[in-house]
């Protein structure tokens, strides 16, 4: 098979991995990660303008549509940058829930604004009791006329705070863990009973937990017919799973890359530490796992929209293990040979250590997702 | 960290200060033991590290057995 990139996502990937160069330097990532938002407008808007922003958005809504390989060139500079900014979040995972419904005005609207990021949507499903499991869903929608009225708690949600617009997944019929009776609504960030408990994450992203108090929708703003959203969710939210799989292997990168380079110059009992056996073994050891990793990344890429969704599940469940055992140990090797200088925080390599750490909790972690697998191949 | 999975990603500054305690009015999200879960396992990458690597004690012990 041929991996190669295509010319067009060569390009890509080039213009997201030169601008962010130029212009998402270790010190800019500090202070914006320092900054009482946490992410940067004006890096949003060169964002915007390169086209990242849109390169999954239908053509008809005046993006690029292109797919989970062009995802797949440009994640991995967003993880060596340690980029802040709700790409993940709001360019890969809340397009590809709205892509599902741009049949309809409003989600189509939306994704237009998001194409030139003028708009910025996130997706708050998850709730603090589901762990990682999509069909817990307890929020309530109630509908009485023209109108609903939401009541929940969405837990960790990433971003919550740059959104205009919340993806809210609530009930409309049965119980949590019931597959069918799931709808999505477009929510305001701003509107009455909509509070957001907003913190940091341990790798300075944002988050949000939200909590939805009698908020107050017209029947206009849920996406699809009623209660049957869920399988738009799992199909985004396995988008986004490849995508952070991108990103991690992008982190996996810079922390070897960064390794051997420290291994070079960093002398000790008169000759680089490079030179010891012990060291270069290690070294070999996590470009093993990098390797492991970023081929699972490409198949996540490519089955993460395969309508067969037991063949998508088990690769991205694959995928995700993989990429959660390679980035503990390549992350933590990276610390370890970097030495007390790992652990500080004026150097990247303990930043990209905890964007990792990070990465491995999303989504499921590897315990989680070897479950998965060892289910579906039961199955 | 694992057990408690996405409420491990929360950082609260306030709670790596000696001597916190929980605000009963300001309940951190998730369980209230996730929040120090994460900046104990960063924090603990120190101990394969100082007073001689595990690598540099290794080196002794191989030594020590006549290597």
């Amino acid at each position: 098979m041929n991996f190669e990139f295509s010319d067009e996502q060569r390009q890509l990937h080039d213009a997201v991995e030169r601008y962010l160069t130029e212009q998402y330097s270790f010190d800019r990532y500090q202070s914006i990660k320092r900054s009482a938002a946490g992410w940067d407008p004006s890096i949003w808007r060169g964002l915007a303008e390169l086209g990242v922003l849109a390169i999954t958005v239908p053509a008809a809504q005046g993006g690029l549509g292109f797919g989970p390989l062009e995802t797949l060139a440009m994640m991995g500079d967003c993880g060596r940058s340690l980029l802040l900014e709700p790409v993940l979040s709001s360019a890969v995972i809340a397009t590809a829930v709205l892509r599902a419904f741009a049949a309809e005005t409003p989600a189509a609207q939306l994704l237009a604004g998001m194409a030139t990021g003028e708009k910025i949507a996130v997706l708050a499903h998850f709730e603090s009791d589901a762990r990682f499991e999509s069909q817990w869903v307890t929020t309530r929608a109630r509908r009485t006329g023209d109108s609903y009225r939401l009541d929940g708690h969405k837990g960790v949600v990433m971003h919550a705070g740059a959104a205009d617009t919340l993806l809210v997944s609530a009930r409309v019929a049965g119980e949590a863990g019931d597959a069918q009776g799931v709808s999505l609504f477009l929510v305001p960030r701003a509107a009455p009973g909509v509070v957001l408990d907003a913190y940091p994450t341990v790798d300075g992203q944002r988050a949000a937990d939200v909590y939805l108090q009698n908020v107050e929708l017209p029947v206009g703003s849920r996406l699809g017919p009623e209660g049957k959203a869920l399988a738009a969710v799992d199909a985004a939210l396995d988008i986004g799973l490849a995508a952070l799989c991108a990103d991690a292997v992008g982190v996996m990168q810079a922390l070897v890359d960064a390794t051997v380079e420290y291994l070079r110059v960093r002398q000790q009992f008169g000759q680089p530490i490079g030179r010891f056996q012990a060291l270069q073994h290690r070294v070999a050891e996590m470009l093993i796992h990098l390797e492991q990793a970023r081929s699972m990344s490409y198949l996540a890429a490519m089955r993460c929209t395969d309508e067969n969704v037991g063949e998508r599940r088990r690769a991205l469940s694959a995928a995700k293990a993989v990429i959660g055992q390679a980035g503990r140990f390549v992350g933590q090797q990276a610390v370890q040979l970097h030495g007390g200088m790992g652990m500080t925080d004026e150097l990247k390599v303990s930043h990209w250590f905890k964007r990792l750490t990070a990465a491995q909790l999303m989504f499921g972690d590897s315990d989680t997702h070897l479950q998965r697998y060892a289910a579906l191949t039961r199955a | 960290m694992r057990a408690v999975g996405p409420y491990a990603l929360p950082f609260r500054r306030e709670a790596m200060e000696a001597g916190w305690q929980f605000d009963p009015t300001r309940e951190p999200p998730g369980p209230r033991y996730a929040s120090t879960l994460a900046a104990a396992y960063f924090n603990q990458r120190k101990l394969s590290i100082f007073g001689g690597t595990n690598e540099i004690q290794k080196n002794i012990i191989s030594k020590m057995i006549g290597l």
